[in-house]
């Protein structure tokens, strides 16, 4: 692990970039009704892609690209696989990603630092957060929404689930492998960091943040940033995130977003 | 076309649907009649992909369907309603018939949503919630959704139920409606109360424990002695 000193607001920034394109890929195949528990395995994938090209000298953006795509490219491999098995075979499968998580390995150095930059891996977020708006208001979207909310009747207008899922899965992927690619270059760059805690974090934030939006998993990685930021120890840490998650899950079971939904009703 | 020829459903050792024979052309109104647990839902099933047949054939348009996907069912032109509402819960009406008329493709199915939505009283209602809905309306809801399809093929199942007077004008209006507009739709409806489609179908089956014990046209089917001592009951309107 790098030592490289990072002020809390950047170090506040790049949690929020990384958890939000994570929370966002976990909220993507939560629509399609299934429970993704091991998105971080395709960051890690693409952090150890692009920070091993770009160890070799390949050029920043081109490892980049190249993180992600294999990141989405062993999403639709793994989607290809666990589309068709149903919520806890799904939940169960995604698990099986653990493996990756704990065996990747990623170089580091002062060549990878030199191109990270905060407001990349903000804006990357953000704009992930407007293209998952769009995306859930499009007729795939809908289709999508419908395999979440009932199977059956979705299968009753034509839509196909197992194509809608491994799609979700594809792109929820592809946003971790933004997330991946762009940590690699981030100055405390940890590729262990993705072993669970990534995953928990990812799924924190659309916990905390709320599943009626794109915008709820960026919110709910607001929130997961600044705990993440706080003067905690790694365990103390966890243990606040587990008892946040509980409470979020029994007394604001549509997340943070759900508050502002209701005062906007009223 | 709905052609169903000699359909047989089993699960496990009991025949759910015995040598069920129904056809229902363009411009028809069918009704499948029976008591709970007589085989109308599990006919329905099959129709739509959902149970594989253990013999017999269905075809929809002139092209069999036997052992496809009910969504591969649905995109060779059937549309269907169930015996629950199986709304999308978190959508509003619009976005619920707008998900059915996904396949008209997105040029034309908002209009057409929310012209189907205007037939069956629901206009006002467009932007609501699901869960905002009387069990009335989110029938209609359902209803709109299937006619939205624009499939061929409509099989209702129990549509009418949780409808008030009123209601039930508004959809058998509708229903006569799109069976006779141009070119016509085949639509096979089901209920368990016979008095729900006097009137608005040109035949009528009964079935009862899988099997079609009776068919023809509405005063026939209910006047069978079959029918009557299997179901409707021997001092049913003497």
């Amino acid at each position: 692990m790098t030592q490289h000193e990072v002020g809390p607001f950047a170090e506040l920034l790049w949690r929020f970039g990384i958890v939000g394109l994570i929370g966002l890929g976990v909220w993507l195949v939560l629509r399609c009704g299934r429970v993704m528990l091991g998105n971080a395995a395709f960051a890690a994938i693409a952090a150890a892609s692009t920070a091993a090209l770009i160890a070799r000298g390949t050029p920043a953006a081109v490892a980049i690209l190249a993180g992600i795509v294999a990141a989405a490219v062993c999403g639709a491999i793994f989607g290809f696989a666990a589309a068709r098995t149903g919520a806890a075979a799904f939940a169960i499968a995604s698990l099986s990603l653990w493996a990756i998580e704990l065996s990747v390995r990623a170089p580091t150095g002062d060549a990878l630092h030199s191109f990270g930059s905060p407001a990349v891996v903000v804006a990357a977020a953000i704009a992930a957060g407007i293209g998952a708006w769009f995306y859930a208001r499009s007729g795939s979207g809908r289709a999508a929404a419908a395999v979440g909310q009932d199977e059956r009747a979705a299968q009753g207008v034509g839509i196909d689930p197992i194509r809608e899922r491994l799609i979700a899965v594809t792109l929820g992927a592809l946003l971790a492998g933004v997330a991946g690619s762009l940590s690699a270059l981030y100055p405390g760059f940890d590729i262990t960091a993705y072993r669970l805690h990534g995953d928990i974090a990812g799924l924190a934030a659309v916990v905390f943040g709320g599943v009626g939006s794109a915008f709820g998993p960026l919110l709910g990685a607001v929130l997961v940033a600044i705990a993440a930021v706080a003067p905690l120890t790694k365990e103390h840490a966890a243990a606040v995130n587990a008892v946040a998650l509980l409470a979020a899950t029994i007394v604001l079971p549509g997340g943070v977003l759900s508050i502002f939904w209701r005062a906007a009703r009223r | 076309m709905i052609d169903v020829r000699e359909a047989a459903v089993s699960f496990g050792g009991v025949k759910a649907l015995d040598n069920v024979s129904i056809i229902c052309s363009l411009g028809q109104i069918v009704g499948v009649v029976g008591p709970s647990g007589a085989g109308k839902s599990t006919l329905f099933d099959a129709i739509s992909g959902r149970h594989p047949l253990v013999s017999g054939s269905i075809s929809i348009g002139g092209a069999t369907i036997d052992g496809m996907a009910p969504q591969v069912v649905a995109r060779r032109g059937l549309a269907r309603t169930y015996q629950e509402d199986r709304l999308f819960t978190s959508m509003t009406v619009l976005d619920n018939v707008f998900a059915g008329a996904h396949l008209v493709g997105a040029m034309h199915s908002e209009a057409l949503a929310r012209s189907v939505l205007e037939s069956l009283g629901l206009r006002d209602r467009a932007n609501a919630h699901v869960w905002e809905l009387a069990p009335g309306e989110r029938r209609r809801v359902a209803l709109a959704r299937a006619i939205a399809s624009s499939a061929k093929a409509l099989v209702l199942d129990e549509p009418l139920r949780s409808l008030d007077e009123s209601e039930l004008e508004v959809v058998r209006t509708v229903l006569r409606g799109i069976a006779n507009e141009s070119g016509g739709r085949a639509i096979l409806i089901s209920d368990r109360d016979v008095d729900a489609i006097a009137g608005l179908c040109d035949r009528v089956v009964a079935l009862h424990a899988g099997k079609a014990i009776a068919h023809g046209t509405f005063d026939e089917v209910v006047r069978d002695v079959d029918v009557r001592d299997a179901y409707l009951g021997v001092e049913w309107r003497q």
